[in-house]
């Protein structure tokens, strides 16, 4: 008796389900077309590629491309660029937005918070073809960073051609321009705390500061560690666009990374082969961060996408 | 269920179909609806009685026969990037609305498919597609490596029958005083695979551009030397001729491009590196590469000099094309490098109209050794090769020869505006006539020179009598503008009037002072032009970055001057040697 029953249940439910599977279907469609079949095109990393020949006849090389690629003291630079940005970009796109968030939160007068978070958040919505020409013109030496510099007393800075700088440059500029989305999900985490903690803190005698570390801070603790585990996967994106409007041959020292490096010799030299190289390398690197990542946030704090 | 099974047909139907149209715009495309009719005879004026009458062309045509249409009409498929087409004309017009087509399809008996036509930044990325799929357009433009490639896989029509057929004997003249070395470089195994695109080798030579009204206010007379030209530039930066922040040398991160480059103090030291003839020079009994040469080391310590004192701006190596172009519109640039059509560049310009006191000047290489400064010149200054796929129709060969043909008797022998106004509708209508979307066109080489003879001719006659193009009415325009209070409507601002006739007609401008380099013989031969060989094809990225990252660094002093010897080997080990090693090959295989 009991049998029939579980089978009738199911086949409903699959019924109800139908048109939410139907609605996702073009989706689904458009993902295999545009996301999984060009992913065929990956054969080229393992042939010379030559157009003319298309990938059917284009000779295999088996693994030369990967040889030739770890071998340039160029790929060896822009995968250490790479590397050094992004995991900057995380720590501080995580820790600046949180600090504010907390702040903001300590604000009583709401109006003024909610300039502030308005404010944070409209770079956001700018692309790097037009913040570009801001930030060169704000860090260049006659611009408004070094007059502040010349004011105290200091020399000024080259920072768009100096290596020192440029990576500092990238990561400050790439926080200043994302974090607001970062914020708001802070900011939501700090809503969630019971604010009766608040209270018996207050009545225990606890000043601000140690409310921060003894409530706030763990109250947002899952969604901190969510964010830090994502970004895990983030760990090879350096941030293409905006490494392209911003460096110059004299920052490649510090500020090429595997994107421009693709993008010079697939698009400037049509070294296809090569550069298909580079790109399967990093997406495979990327594929094992994310998998870390994501087997992490399911790990430490329940997050999971199925 | 039946309904859902038919849901989801439908919506896969949907996306296909959705998915097709992106692809392509073959939907979109003209199609065929009549055969041509006869094409009527071109204007009395430009028919040469003596010229034979082709067998193979229509009975009715009484035109030269490299004008006459083909005997059977023929459809051919290309694909297009979209040039600037101009301020006249409207925008949203594509090259397939162009007027061009219609005056093809009746006067040649081709009809043209549009395979695709995009901006052309997006074209070369759909070409490459369309080599990888190998659904190639009929007629192409290719880049030397793309020829080299196709070419090497049997991709391409031979053209030698048509070329020697059908060719207007001004084309075959234009390239037998070029000495043929364009055609022999497009010849691969005996065949003629393409009609190069050429022009005029004296196009590149190297020139220094200056700001004369500068010079007159310091009491400087044109430098003849590079220190006269070191000591006036510091003179410009001194005295802030531009306000704070002048620069005697306007340059960028790129010392090797187009303008504004470095290749008049590369040259004034011996060095010729960069641009369309450089590189490949004589050196001890073989090809040398030019860039690893002591002479480039010379040039850029003496930049690094200049570096050092305020000569050239501080933040150079960072700067984009835009931002020099910006200090230059600005008048904080005294000095520029490049080549004759610098005068009519945007910067330039922007930079009169900034302010209307503003005077450029132009000069040839200034010696750094006392000697004759000597510029470079190309054996062959192709900039790209007009070809036939090797699938292309019957016919298809004659069809391009006369598309060539065609576009030189509308640009360079027709009356001017004869055929534009009787033709074609300039005004920016749909089915305007645009000259850059003709779908394979040929370039007179030696347009210039012939311009820069015949509009001097005219001013002198003062008259237009005898004048053979649109652009050398314009010039003549200008002249008379500028200095015969002429008034014009619609007519170019002063400055830009200004630019075009400096630039090509004045005997002290930009072509002026070619002609002077040329007649002095005040430039070399580049030694070697050919196709890519295989470590330039795998390593030219890699050695380019390695030369504009040490350019940087040391001319700003970051770099100590020993460095140049660590760079040197560096550059060899790294596939210099080897590209040097496959020149020298081709070099002496060709000889």
């Amino acid at each position: 008796m009991t049998k029939p029953r579980i089978r009738k249940h199911k086949s409903g439910q699959l019924r109800r389900e139908i048109p939410f599977y139907l609605m996702l279907l073009p989706a689904l469609v458009l993902l295999i077309i545009y996301s999984y079949l060009p992913m065929a095109g990956l054969v080229m990393a393992f042939q010379n590629f030559r157009p003319i020949l298309s990938f059917a006849n284009s000779p295999f090389v088996g693994l030369e491309n990967f040889r030739f690629i770890i071998a340039l003291p160029t790929f060896q630079r822009a995968f250490r660029n790479t590397a050094i940005i992004a995991f900057w970009r995380i720590v501080t796109g995580l820790s600046v937005p949180l600090l504010l968030a907390i702040l903001l939160n300590e604000v009583r007068r709401k109006w003024f918070a909610r300039v502030v978070q308005t404010t944070i958040f409209l770079p956001f919505f700018l692309s790097w073809a037009v913040l570009g020409g801001v930030v060169r013109e704000v860090f260049s030496l006659g611009g408004p960073v070094n007059q502040v510099i010349a004011l105290v007393g200091g020399d000024p800075i080259m920072f768009m051609g100096n290596n020192n700088w440029f990576r500092a440059i990238l990561v400050s500029t790439h926080t200043w321009q994302s974090m607001g989305i970062n914020l708001i999900i802070f900011l939501a985490a700090i809503t969630n705390i019971d604010v009766s903690q608040y209270e018996a803190a207050d009545i225990d005698g606890c000043n601000k500061l140690k409310q921060v570390w003894h409530i706030t801070l763990p109250g947002m603790l899952p969604i901190i560690i969510l964010l830090s585990t994502l970004a895990i996967g983030q760990l090879l994106n350096a941030g293409f666009e905006q490494v392209m409007v911003l460096y110059s041959p004299i920052v490649y020292e510090s500020g090429d990374i595997l994107d421009t490096l693709v993008y010079r010799m697939g698009i400037g030299q049509q070294l296809f082969s090569p550069a298909a190289a580079i790109g399967l390398f990093r997406g495979l690197l990327s594929l094992v961060l994310v998998g870390i990542a994501y087997w992490s946030a399911y790990k430490f704090s329940d997050y999971r996408i199925f | 269920m039946k309904r859902i099974l038919l849901l989801v047909a439908l919506l896969l139907v949907a996306l296909i179909v959705t998915v097709a149209c992106n692809s392509n715009g073959e939907e979109d495309a003209p199609a065929a609806e009549a055969t041509p009719t006869p094409a009527p005879a071109p204007d009395e004026q430009t028919q040469d009685p003596a010229d034979e009458v082709e067998p193979d062309a229509p009975s009715d045509f009484d035109g030269p026969f490299y004008l006459a249409p083909l005997a059977n009409p023929i459809t051919l498929r290309l694909g297009v990037g979209i040039g600037d087409p101009g301020p006249t004309v409207r925008a949203g017009l594509t090259p397939d609305m162009g007027a061009h087509n219609q005056f093809i399809y009746e006067r040649i008996g081709a009809e043209l498919y549009y395979m695709w036509a995009l901006p052309a930044d997006q074209a070369g990325e759909r070409f490459n597609l369309s080599l990888a799929t190998g659904d190639i357009p009929d007629i192409m433009t290719l880049s030397q490596v793309q020829f080299f490639e196709l070419a090497e896989h049997g991709q391409l029509r031979c053209l030698r029958d048509a070329f020697e057929r059908y060719a207007r004997p001004e084309i075959k003249e234009m390239f037998a005083d070029l000495d043929n070395v364009p055609l022999d470089i497009a010849t691969v195994n005996g065949e003629l695979l393409a009609i190069p695109h050429v022009l005029d080798p004296a196009q590149g030579l190297g020139q220094l551009w200056y700001r004369g009204d500068w010079a007159d206010a310091l009491d400087f007379t044109t430098p003849t030397t590079m220190d006269e030209l070191e000591t006036m530039m510091q003179a410009f930066v001194d005295n802030e001729m531009g306000g704070p922040g002048t620069r005697g040398l306007g340059l960028y991160a790129n010392p090797v491009s187009w303008a504004p480059d470095t290749r008049a103090i590369l040259h004034g030291y011996g060095s010729y590196v960069g641009g369309a003839a450089g590189n490949w020079i004589h050196g001890d009994g073989q090809l040398v590469n030019a860039l690893i040469q002591p002479e480039t080391q010379n040039a850029l310590n003496r930049l690094r000099s200049w570096y050092a004192s305020g000569i050239i701006h501080p933040e150079f190596a960072t700067f984009n094309i835009d931002q020099v172009q910006a200090e230059l519109a600005a008048g904080r640039v005294g000095v520029i490098s490049g080549e004759w059509w610098l005068g009519h560049w945007g910067g330039v310009i922007s930079s009169m109209e900034y302010d209307p006191n503003v005077e450029w000047r132009v000069t040839n290489i200034v010696p750094a050794d006392g000697a004759a400064g000597r510029t470079i010149r190309a054996a062959a200054n192709i900039s790209n090769f007009r070809v036939l796929s090797a699938d292309a129709p019957e016919g298809a060969e004659e069809a391009l020869i006369k598309m060539l043909n065609w576009f030189w008797e509308i640009f360079f022998v027709a009356e001017p505006f004869a055929y534009i106004e009787d033709d074609f509708i300039q005004t920016g209508e749909p089915g305007a006539f645009v000259w850059n979307w003709w779908p394979i066109l040929i370039w007179n080489a030696y347009e210039q020179q012939t311009n820069f003879d015949m509009v001097n001719a005219a001013i002198q006659a003062g008259s237009t009598d005898g004048l053979t193009s649109i652009l050398q009415v314009d010039l003549f325009n200008s002249y008379q503008m500028l200095f015969n209070d002429a008034t014009f409507d619609d007519w170019w601002s002063t400055e830009r009037a200004w630019g075009e006739w400096f630039t090509r007609v004045s005997p002290d401008g930009g072509w002026g002072t070619n002609v002077e380099i040329v007649r002095r013989g005040a430039f070399i031969e580049s030694a070697f032009t050919g196709p890519p060989t295989e470590t330039h094809l795998s390593r030219g990225s890699v050695l380019h970055d390695m030369w504009l990252e040490f350019y940087a660094g040391y001319v700003m002093g970051n770099l100590p001057e020993s460095e140049w010897d660590v760079f040197v080997a560096s550059w060899l080990a790294t596939g210099g040697a080897d590209w040097t090693a496959e020149i020298n090959e081709q070099f002496n295989r060709m000889q």
